[in-house]
């Protein structure tokens, strides 16, 4: 999905996508940005529920913690910034930060922003404050990258045409492989 | 039959001409277009001289005009290490043709040696090795290594040993001059050619060299150009599409891309164009049907 | 009818004298020592200290004792290791394939009517010469879109090629490669075979075009072998050079969000291993098993081809 030719393909005049599953950010970089939907059609909903699926899962894309190096010569002045940055910052309008705040305050300002923007035909926050609760709890950060496995052992064979639910079991081996090669114990 | 085989030839040679040269057809005319353009219109067309100027503006704002700084650091690193080259690797050359020094063969073959072993073998090896010396972070980490240029040493070599007449040395010895006068009055007005060929390769392996200066430089206001362009590449959002998801947009897209690529090779086209003579004269030295 | 005498490399007519008029070969005088000691330092730290480092580093633990092949045997265990060495090696052969055939082939067409028409199909050839490794790459990354590459037509019909992910299928990436790096150096490599055919005697020529020999074969039976050390060295230095690949793979990983993976070649193995996971020992125990096969090539390419000068 991510490559210029889903956006010819499926955006601006052939106007082609119906829905989406994603993260908040969606909204202005893929929906406004690549596929050029104009404002008043879109706005977000709970995810769909797969049949044996009890309670609808949701899960965090290209969020995460803040890492500071223990190299650094500012040590305190980067932990202000951090906490600044999870906590405070929140701009107004067009240069509002388009990534779902964790901490819980801040968020519920900038929810509040977010239903008053334009773009959207009606308000997305409901369904943004009730996926909240549902994350994933099987779900963390791993110390090596996990999203290429993804591109590299599945999308490399859904572009050679094989379907997506046969791949699993490549995509969890390649997974193991990684995590033990960055010294992660995996059990099966 | 003739014309036939003359024909297939003909064929053959336009066509690999076409392979060739088209791409760089694009990417000149690429920057002229918009992104959207460049996906509706035909690859080959001329956009408008008004898109360029607003592709240079992107990438010029892009990251607090980083990209001048690039191209700064590529020029920096490029004179420096080659000025450095020129004062070693002249006289080496000119020593090596000529001296008559234990150890000299054995310095030759070395030189030849790690001349023709490829330069990547050694990137990691120098890395763990400034390391070691805390150099990490210094511009000389990436200066140092680059004047390095046994190629130089070795075109010096070569020249020296057949480009010296006979007579002027032996004028130098009746007059009893030193090493270095002889040097001096000798080997450095001659010196002109092999200098022109020795700044080429240098320069042109310099800014053209990718793998150390990415190994060996965390910083990015360090970067030389072509580890700049990478940089810009997964900042580009049709190629990194969460670039496209900040809230102030970071306006590089596929034709400030092509134009910040163009630019980049700019500079060395240029030595090159100029340096053609000087190449053809002295390469191989079989320039020249007998 | 007799045939010239052939020379296949300019003759010396004398032995150079060296500084002072002493004989090159004879007696030491240690003249001219001064001259490569500014260049002794570079070299032996940034061609000899490397190369020694790289090998302690590669026998030794990260807390310095002694490994013996501990380092070897485990990044030749590790998962990414043989997929690395097969697509280096697949990359090589393709890459040499390329350069055998059409190289020496171009050169040929070139020689056989060298005239104005020649000297501008290569300098046409050579252009691309100019971008370097990181910017060729760029430049390809576009052609192999199909999208807006002006290539697009012979992509959709004759590679079945629609999308930009398919044209990095796993399948495909060695010739990928390959076609990048013959772009941007066949023209110099096309220049060295047009120089060493000249070397050839004109007269060699003219004699066999008189016995009424066709152009294909004076290429083939009289040119092409007495072009064989360069052809060698071509493919010596190529296969050597072709097993460090980095940038290709590299940045076409960075452009893909890691469908070419960051290990795909046997130097990004080792770079990952240094910068990743912080294993400067394994990734010197990679960049020695590079270093070997450079050193092996580099030589062969000294001892064997006679095309380097070690005398006076």
């Amino acid at each position: 999905m991510f490559t210029p030719d889903f956006a010819k393909k499926y955006g601006g005049a052939n106007d082609k996508v119906l829905m989406m599953p994603g993260p908040s950010w969606y909204a202005q970089a893929v929906f406004q940005a690549t596929l050029h939907i104009p404002a008043g059609q879109i706005t977000a909903a709970m995810p769909l529920q797969w049949k044996n699926e009890t309670p609808i899962t949701t899960g965090q894309v290209g969020g995460g913690p803040w890492i500071i190096s223990r190299h650094s010569k500012n040590l305190a002045t980067a932990a202000n910034f951090v906490e600044w940055a999870t906590t405070v910052f929140n701009p107004p309008g067009a240069n509002a930060r388009p990534g779902y705040p964790a901490y819980e305050p801040l968020a519920n300002s900038w929810l509040k922003d977010l239903s008053a923007n334009p773009y959207f035909a009606a308000d997305p926050t409901p369904a943004l404050k009730a996926a909240a609760s549902l994350i994933w709890s099987g779900w963390n950060l791993v110390t090596y990258p996990d999203q290429p496995v993804w591109s590299n052992a599945v999308v490399t064979q859904l572009v050679a045409g094989k379907s997506l639910s046969s791949l699993m079991p490549a995509f969890g081996h390649a997974l193991s492989q990684a995590a033990q090669a960055a010294g992660y114990q995996v059990s099966q | 039959m003739r014309i036939a085989v003359r024909g297939l030839r003909l064929v053959i040679l336009v066509a690999f001409a076409v392979f060739f040269v088209i791409p760089i057809g694009w990417l000149i005319l690429a920057p002229t277009k918009a992104d959207g353009a460049l996906v509706t219109s035909s690859p080959l067309s001329f956009g408008s001289i008004h898109q360029v100027v607003l592709a240079w503006d992107h990438l010029d704002a892009f990251s607090d005009h980083i990209y001048r700084v690039w191209i700064g650091n590529s020029l920096l690193y490029s004179f420096s290490a080659t000025a450095i080259v020129l004062a070693t690797a002249i006289p080496a050359g000119y020593g090596l043709a000529l001296g008559n020094f234990p150890g000299r063969r054995v310095v030759l073959t070395l030189t030849l040696v790690v001349m023709i072993m490829p330069a990547a073998a050694l990137v990691l090896p120098i890395f763990l090795e400034l390391n070691a010396l805390h150099l990490i972070g210094s511009v000389l980490s990436v200066i140092l290594p680059f004047s390095f240029f046994p190629f130089g040493v070795y075109l010096a070599y070569l020249y020296y040993s057949t480009a010296i007449p006979r007579d002027l040395l032996d004028a130098a010895r009746v007059d009893g001059a030193g090493e270095w006068q002889t040097f001096r009055r000798i080997a450095l007005p001659l010196a002109k050619p092999i200098v022109a060929l020795v700044f080429f390769f240098s320069f042109v392996a310099d800014w053209n060299n990718f793998f150390l200066p990415y190994a060996v430089l965390a910083d990015s206001s360090q970067y030389p150009i072509q580890v700049g362009l990478s940089n810009l590449l997964s900042s580009t959002p049709s190629f990194n599409p969460a670039q496209g998801g900040g809230g102030q947009q970071v306006n590089i897209f596929r034709p400030e891309l092509a134009l910040a690529t163009l630019l980049a090779v700019i500079p060395v086209a240029i030595v090159f164009l100029l340096s053609q003579r000087a190449l053809v004269r002295g390469m191989l030295g079989g320039a020249v049907k007998q | 009818m007799s045939s010239p005498a052939l020379t296949s490399a300019p003759v010396e007519a004398t032995r150079p004298r060296g500084l002072h008029g002493a004989p090159v070969r004879g007696r030491r005088t240690g003249a001219g020592v001064s001259f490569i000691l500014p260049y002794l330092p570079f070299l032996i730290g940034f061609g000899i200290a490397p190369m020694i480092y790289a090998l302690v580093l590669a026998f030794t633990t990260s807390s310095g004792g002694w490994a013996g092949t501990g380092n070897f045997t485990r990044t030749f265990k590790d998962y990414r290791f043989l997929p690395a060495f097969e697509h280096i090696l697949l990359y090589t052969g393709v890459w040499l394939g390329a350069l055998i055939v059409f190289v020496v082939g171009l050169a040929l067409l070139l020689h056989g009517r060298a005239n104005r028409v020649s000297t501008g199909f290569r300098f046409l050839f050579y252009l691309p010469g100019a971008l370097a490794g990181a910017a060729a790459v760029l430049v390809w990354l576009f052609m192999l879109d199909p999208a807006v590459s002006p290539f697009s037509f012979l992509e959709h019909n004759v590679f079945g090629v629609q999308l930009f992910v398919q044209s990095i299928a796993p399948g495909k990436l060695p010739f990928v490669f390959a076609m990048i790096a013959f772009w941007t150096g066949a023209g110099g490599w096309i220049v060295v075979m047009y120089g060493a055919l000249n070397t050839i005697p004109y007269e060699l020529d003219e004699a066999a075009r008189i016995d009424g020999a066709g152009p294909f074969t004076i290429a083939l039976r009289l040119k092409l072998p007495l072009i064989r050390k360069w052809i060698a060295y071509m493919l010596i230095l190529s296969f050597a050079t072709g097993t460090q690949l980095f940038i290709e793979p590299q940045l076409v990983n960075e452009a893909s969000l890691g469908l070419v993976p960051d290990t795909w070649s046997s130097n990004q193995l080792a770079y990952q291993l240094a910068f990743r996971y912080g294993d400067f020992n394994a990734a010197a125990a990679i960049a020695v098993d590079l270093l070997v096969i450079g050193l092996l090539a580099a030589v062969l390419i000294v001892t064997r081809t006679g095309l380097f000068r070690r005398e006076g």
